[in-house]
């Protein structure tokens, strides 16, 4: 405990400065972060990219204070002082450790708890996903800093190797759009339910701390190099594969005999789109999804396909990311057969049959209140405030549930004195008015990266079916409706006989 | 029957590869308790090498050492409260001052004696208030030193520590180190060899990795001499020449050579006497370490260079 506190000292003193600087713009945050949370109020600027700019140096200064904390006991090297001094590896872990959580995350924690009050939302509620945000924060930002730093020797070293690890990042992820069909862009997103994101994370945390414990225990670099880059390769081979892989349906269930009913609309023309694509042939196949019940909704976040020959041939796409909201009306979906499997498939009859992994949600009983320029509190989501043409929610960390709204919107501008207020769970329009809305869409998205600020506000695009320009009125009632996630499902249509054109045609 | 003290160091067959590249090889010495030993070599010889094995700072390809008792893979943590490391290359935290960094550094010592540090700061006239960083290398140095000889180890590893230092400076280093001698085994790399040899015990003498020698200071003195006499300009050379004469060098009726291995006047004329049977005036005299630190690297250039070039030494 005694060398805990001695170096603990050492660091205090050492990195004062940084440790300041991260505090004043911690706390410039939190002056500014609430001022940016103002509604559509007339001539107000939130200073939004201010808040985004000092955000951005928040991180950079905790990179520096972490670099440096690191670096004062570096582990890569001969030629450091402490390395022929009675040092006690689990003491100088436990040092660091210490450090990063007393003068990194207490601040940030108490800073977001702060910022939850003035936002109106109660600590308790949000403590999961103040939770969730600390550990995104450590395996994606705080672990991945130590990494570098534990096998760099100095600030500048680490800058380099970072900026060498992105250049590699892009280059690698440029390569694999140029080269063809690949999961990483087209498999089942990894922020989606159940998909491989814990496991990616899980992989890279046990890699880093490995890597960790190896360097502070006997600063056996080249080993400690060498297993972070083997988990940048697993890492990159199982984006490369998981994603689009059946191991990403994993969470979904296949419902027999479900009550909705996905199929491919016969009878219409399949047409080659894009004939000279370098690398797959685009057909766009009309799709249907009847049997929607009302207050039911589903969410697509990938799709595959399944094509046979009359010769028995059978090509099964990857699963690829399809972010939409199922449509009863029906659409048309692009699907993506490399030209070699086009050239066997084309020119005869060919069995298709498509999946789909969605979410499946019901709407709750709306809740409607008018809805002025000021905040109002609107229960589950937050507090929203209607612009012209826009709706402006302040929310946690994420929005948690499906939300919509919907109200009536006038044609040209309403004015400051409406002299109509109509009804949004009414039917018919009033003349002269619309029913615009907008879906709060961040369904279950939780952001992939740490977030500063726990409270964000988040707008969305009142629109109206039809197209049009009508814009809402000071105190319209709005009616906001929640959808809960019912199930993860995995919907199938029937096998539907197509034609695909021989490319030569 | 008494027990043979623990050697403080002790190497067996170290060896250390950098790819194909050897940098040490089958290195064995003994340091015994309370001697001054200075290991002398060119300038890329593994000097710097070995003292990182014993040091744990490297890890050996082969063989294995021993320090103050324990595998040398051993030392880290509380080991390292008995043994004092100073080099040339080590990074100090610039951003201290002396006092900040004696004040962070007390803590770990248990022996740690505020009178000894005192001394030393006085001997030394450091300023305590100034940082590492605007000191100049010789103050930075005695800094070390303080920190390194505040504590008393058992044994105290120095891997040139007086390169690039003044005169000055290098003679109260040198005098603090006296001071200690006796309590604490000195084991040193330096070039600086004439102040090793007015205080170091013995000496080991490494070249391409290799242990040539290694032995107490006065042997070594004893068996070096440099040799020179007079023969008949038209005799002709000797069919071949003791291995132990290096520099052999013949210019007219004068001939000249440093002898390895010399045990005797007597016994050394004799065998002149026999290779060279018109020898006479002839002298011996003693070398001092510079010398024989000089004959050695030239002698195994030599025989290197004609080795590379193909010609049988």
């Amino acid at each position: 405990m005694n060398q805990i506190m001695n170096i603990f000292r050492k660091d205090l003193r050492h990195l004062r400065v940084e440790l300041l600087a991260s505090w004043t713009i911690m706390l410039l945050l939190d002056l500014l972060i609430p001022k940016s949370w103002v509604g559509f109020q007339p001539g107000d600027q939130p200073p939004a990219i201010m808040v985004q700019m000092l955000t951005l140096l928040l991180f950079a200064s905790w990179v520096l204070l972490i670099m440096r904390l690191v670096h004062g006991e570096r582990l890569a090297g001969l030629n450091q002082f402490w390395t022929t001094r009675p040092y006690v590896w689990t003491s100088l872990l436990c040092e660091k450790a210490i450090f990063v959580l007393l003068f990194v995350y207490a601040p940030m924690l108490l800073s977001q708890i702060y910022l939850l009050h003035r936002g109106g939302f109660a600590i308790g509620q949000d403590a999961a996903t103040l939770v969730h945000n600390l550990l995104l924060f450590t395996s994606s930002f705080v672990l991945p800093v130590v990494g570098i730093a534990v096998v760099t020797t100095s600030f500048a070293q680490a800058t380099i190797v970072f900026l060498g690890i992105a250049a590699s990042f892009a280059g690698v992820y440029t390569a694999m759009i140029f080269l063809g069909e690949h999961s990483a862009y087209l498999g089942v997103p990894r922020y989606s339910p159940t998909f491989a994101a814990p496991l990616e994370t899980a992989i890279w945390i046990v890699f880093l701390a490995v890597a960790l414990l190896i360097q502070y225990r006997g600063r056996e670099t080249r080993k400690a190099i060498a297993l972070l880059g083997s988990a940048a390769a697993v890492l990159f081979f199982l984006s490369m594969t998981l994603a689009g892989s059946a191991a990403a349906s994993a969470g979904y269930a296949t419902v027999v005999d479900p009550p909705t009913v996905a199929s491919i609309v016969p009878g219409d023309e399949i047409k080659l789109e894009h004939p000279t694509n370098p690398r797959t042939a685009v057909y766009r196949i009309p799709e249907q999804f009847s049997n929607i019940a009302p207050g039911t909704s589903f969410f697509r976040w990938a799709e595959r396909y399944t094509l046979t020959a009359a010769n028995g041939y059978t090509w099964t796409s990857n699963w690829r990311m399809d972010l939409s909201t199922l449509a009863p009306k029906g659409s048309k979906e692009s699907i993506d057969i490399p030209w070699n499997v086009h050239d066997r498939l084309a020119g005869g009859p060919v069995a298709l049959r498509m999946e789909f992994l969605v979410t499946q949600y019901e709407d709750q009983p709306p809740y409607t209140i008018p809805v002025s320029r000021e905040y109002q509190a609107v229960p589950g989501l937050g507090y929203c405030s209607a612009g012209d043409n826009a709706l402006a929610c302040r929310t946690t960390f994420t929005w948690g549930d499906y939300f919509t709204y919907a109200t009536f919107g006038r044609e040209g501008y309403c004015g400051v004195q409406p002299t109509m207020v109509p009804d949004p769970l009414s039917d018919a329009a009033p003349p002269g008015y619309k029913r615009i809305g907008t879906n709060l869409e961040r369904i279950g998205f939780a952001s992939p990266f740490p977030l500063f600020s726990p409270v964000n506000v988040n707008q969305g695009f009142l629109w109206a079916a039809g197209g049009g320009s009508y814009h809402t009125c000071p105190g319209s009632p709005g009616t906001f409706t929640r959808r809960h996630v019912v199930r993860r499902v995995r919907l199938e249509t029937q096998t539907a006989t197509i034609v695909l054109k021989d490319s030569a045609q | 029957m008494s027990e043979m003290p623990v050697p403080t160091i002790a190497t067996h067959a170290l060896t250390r590869m950098y790819g194909s590249t050897v940098a040490l090889k089958d290195v064995t010495l003994t340091v015994e308790p309370g001697s001054v030993y200075a290991l002398v070599g060119p300038n890329g010889a593994g000097k710097t090498t070995l003292i990182q094995l014993l040091m744990n700072l490297q890890a050996a390809t082969s063989g294995s050492a021993e320090v103050l008792g324990m595998p040398s893979t051993t030392i880290r943590g509380a080991s390292l409260s008995r043994i004092g490391y100073i080099s040339e290359s080590q990074e100090l935290p610039d951003w201290m001052t002396v006092r900040g960094f004696l004040d962070f550094l007390r803590p770990f010592y248990p022996g740690w004696d505020a009178a000894l540090e005192a001394q030393l700061l006085r001997d030394f006239a450091l300023p305590l208030d100034r940082k590492l960083k605007h000191m100049s290398r010789g103050m930075r140095m005695k800094a070390a030193f303080i920190s390194a000889l505040s504590y008393r180890p058992a044994l105290l590893v120095l891997d040139e520590p007086f390169s690039g230092l003044d005169p000055l400076v290098r003679d109260e280093l040198i005098e603090g180190l006296l001071d200690r001698i006796g309590e604490t085994t000195l084991f040193l790399s330096s070039h600086d060899l004439a102040e090793i040899e007015s205080f170091a015990s013995h000496v080991g003498y490494l070249e391409q990795g290799q242990l040539l020698f290694s032995e107490e200071m006065t042997a070594l003195s004893g068996r070096f001499r440099r040799v020179e006499f007079q023969v008949d300009p038209a005799s002709g050379p000797p069919p071949r020449l003791p291995e132990a004469w290096m520099e052999f060098e013949r210019s007219g009726s004068l001939v000249r050579f440093t002898h390895s291995q010399f045990t005797s006047e007597g016994e050394a004329v004799a065998q002149i006497g026999t290779l060279f049977p018109t020898a006479a005036n002839m002298e011996f005299s003693p070398l001092s370490l510079r010398s024989i630190f000089l004959a050695n690297a030239r002698t195994h250039r030599g025989l290197r260079t004609r080795t590379e070039n193909g010609v049988s030494a």
